[in-house]
């Protein structure tokens, strides 16, 4: 897979969405910056390009990064920490020509929410589910955004960086006492 | 099939021993057929990915051993080849091929226990204890190899942990000779038993289409015919220089894309593996068998790797801020991906052709929950 695939690619999104596609950014998988409203749609047309299976989509939750994966535009200023938002990334593959390119959609981290595209991919589902179930990105559109690893009555968004761990669930405690605690529980009871 | 009875619905697991671990299936049963079959998963989450962000780079790769328990070794290899690729990191030829000998044992070692457990879901118990005797002696060189038997934390970040020595070496040619005589007894046993062909051929069958769409990926994608193996299609590490044909359904029984051909994709590739294991035995270079990097820091940015596992495309997305622990860490299963689209090929199965379908599939569940 060829840089220059993606970049041809990326010259026919942008000739087709305009203002929807954003930025082509080059890191080790260089992947196309797109606007929430019309991943559905962009996704679509790389079907019909030809990317016919969704390998990969993931959530990433940016708060807390020190310097930003994307390569800085200004080499001379000091690297600084990206936005802090919640990112959704889709990585597509073709078996026709066997070129990947991936997609990259930024939401705001107090409510992230986008069309679903698991009417393109029927892969999606799952993985959409998933990114629900570990971020709280909600997916517009899908047949049944639910808990998918987590039990249903799970509280919080778990890969969230500022996920605060539960000392209880149902009645049951699970919070790590520092090792030897009950030794010297039973030594001041003494 | 038309019974009309009344729909009654069924638990099938999470403790059931044709569910391969625990697995949960919710059937929608009209009589013997299921109308709908819904997997419900997450039994065995462990939230790898939230682990994975609170270690060192090299500490991940023993997670990612608990991943596919069964295949530990490629997963190791995808999650390395992430981390290697974003820190620039190379690799000496003698650990690439140590790299190459050990994932070949280990996906020999996976396709035996599909094999043996595929044949007691089918009702057939002796092929189970003749698979394990013979993935026994895998375990044996990768014990020697490694110093554990399942979970190796052998690949790490710049090469592997210990050397495939001589010694080595000769017993993975006595394994060679020994298990290319077992393959003509593995067919005469199972393979083209009436009984076993009469349950599997023609028995839930993906099309490639649904395959596609599901990103089904590994045996159960070349069942359906279509030649796609990223070890040819996408080469990483130095798989270009072996000589070895992919493995796709050969319908000589049963129609591309059922359970009889994904089965026998599955016995195709350990001969093939076999071919590969015995030329990286021959080629295997003298000299160092991994790079010495003391920190390993990679750059920011983030990248997507894959590699070729035992069950299909194991790819990790993997993010870095520049620290000295992984930012994000996202690992695609090939095993998720095959069952999120289960409902969709179970549909209006016999239950028993149902245990056809998931032993066939051959998924692990910690590799699906994470």
């Amino acid at each position: 897979m060829g840089i220059t695939v993606s970049k041809t690619v990326y010259n026919q999104l942008k000739t087709q969405f305009g203002d929807a596609i954003g930025e082509y950014i080059e890191t080790a998988s260089p992947f196309i910056e797109v606007k929430s409203e019309s991943i559905r749609e962009v996704a679509r047309f790389c079907k019909e390009l030809g990317f016919d299976s969704l390998m990969c989509l993931s959530a990433v939750d940016t708060k807390g990064m020190k310097i930003s994966s994307s390569p800085q535009e200004n080499k001379t200023q000091k690297p600084a920490p990206p936005k802090e938002e919640i990112q959704v990334v889709y990585h597509l593959n073709s078996t026709f020509t066997r070129d990947k390119i991936a997609l990259k959609v930024c939401l705001d981290r107090t409510s992230p929410r986008l069309p679903s595209v698991s009417s393109i991919w029927g892969v999606a589902n799952w993985h959409e589910r998933e990114a629900y179930d570990m971020f709280g990105v909600i997916f517009d559109g899908h047949p049944a955004l639910s808990r998918i690893l987590c039990p249903e009555d799970w509280e919080g968004w778990p890969l969230r960086k500022d996920y605060v761990f539960p000392e209880r669930y149902h009645d049951v405690e699970h919070k790590r006492k520092p090792s030897g605690a009950e030794f010297l529980d039973g030594e001041k009871k003494q | 099939m038309t019974v009309h009875g009344e729909e009654l619905v069924i638990n099938m697991g999470p403790q059931h021993p044709s569910t391969h671990g625990v697995l949960r299936l919710l059937l929608k049963t009209d009589g013997e057929v299921v109308g709908e079959a819904l997997p419900q998963i997450g039994y065995l989450h462990r939230c790898f990915e939230k682990s994975a962000e609170r270690v060192s780079w090299n500490g991940v790769v023993p997670y990612t051993d608990r991943m596919d328990y069964v295949a530990a070794i490629s997963n190791e290899w995808s999650f390395v080849l992430a981390a290697e690729k974003l820190g620039n990191a190379t690799v000496p030829e003698r650990g690439e091929y140590c790299r190459v000998i050990s994932a070949e044992l280990q996906r020999i070692a996976s396709h035996l226990v599909a094999f043996g457990t595929f044949g007691i879901d089918m009702g057939a118990f002796t092929p189970f204890l003749h698979a394990f005797r013979d993935r026994e002696k895998i375990l044996d060189i990768l014990e020697m190899m490694s110093g554990a038997r399942l979970l190796y934390h052998y690949i790490r970040i710049g090469g592997v942990m210990s050397d495939c020595d001589s010694k080595i070496c000769e017993m993975i040619k006595l394994f060679i000779k020994d298990m290319r005589t077992r393959l003509p007894e593995y067919h005469q046993l199972l393979s083209y038993n009436r009984i076993f062909i009469e349950r599997t051929a023609n028995v839930g069958i993906i099309t490639r289409e649904q395959a596609i769409n599901y990103n089904i990926t590994g045996p159960n994608l070349r069942a359906t015919g279509m030649e796609w193996d990223l070890r040819k299609c996408d080469p990483y590490s130095i798989y270009d220089r072996f000589e070895f044909k992919i493995a796709v359904g050969t319908c000589e029984h049963g129609v591309s894309g059922d359970s009889w051909n994904r089965y026998m994709v599955r016995l195709i590739e350990i001969e093939e593996s076999l071919k590969i294991l015995e030329q990286a035995v021959e080629q295997i270079p003298a000299g160092p068998i991994s790079a010495a990097i003391k920190v390993f820091k990679p750059a920011p940015g983030e990248i997507y790797a894959r590699t070729e596992g035992a069950r299909g495309e194991i790819g990790f997305y993997v993010i870095s801020d520049g620290d000295l622990k992984p930012f994000r860490v996202k690992a695609k299963s090939p095993s998720f991906c095959a069952l999120s689209g289960f409902h969709e090929y179970s549909r209006n199965l016999m239950i028993a052709d149902l245990v056809a379908l998931l032993g066939s599939i051959d998924i692990v569940l910690g590799e699906v929950d994470r």
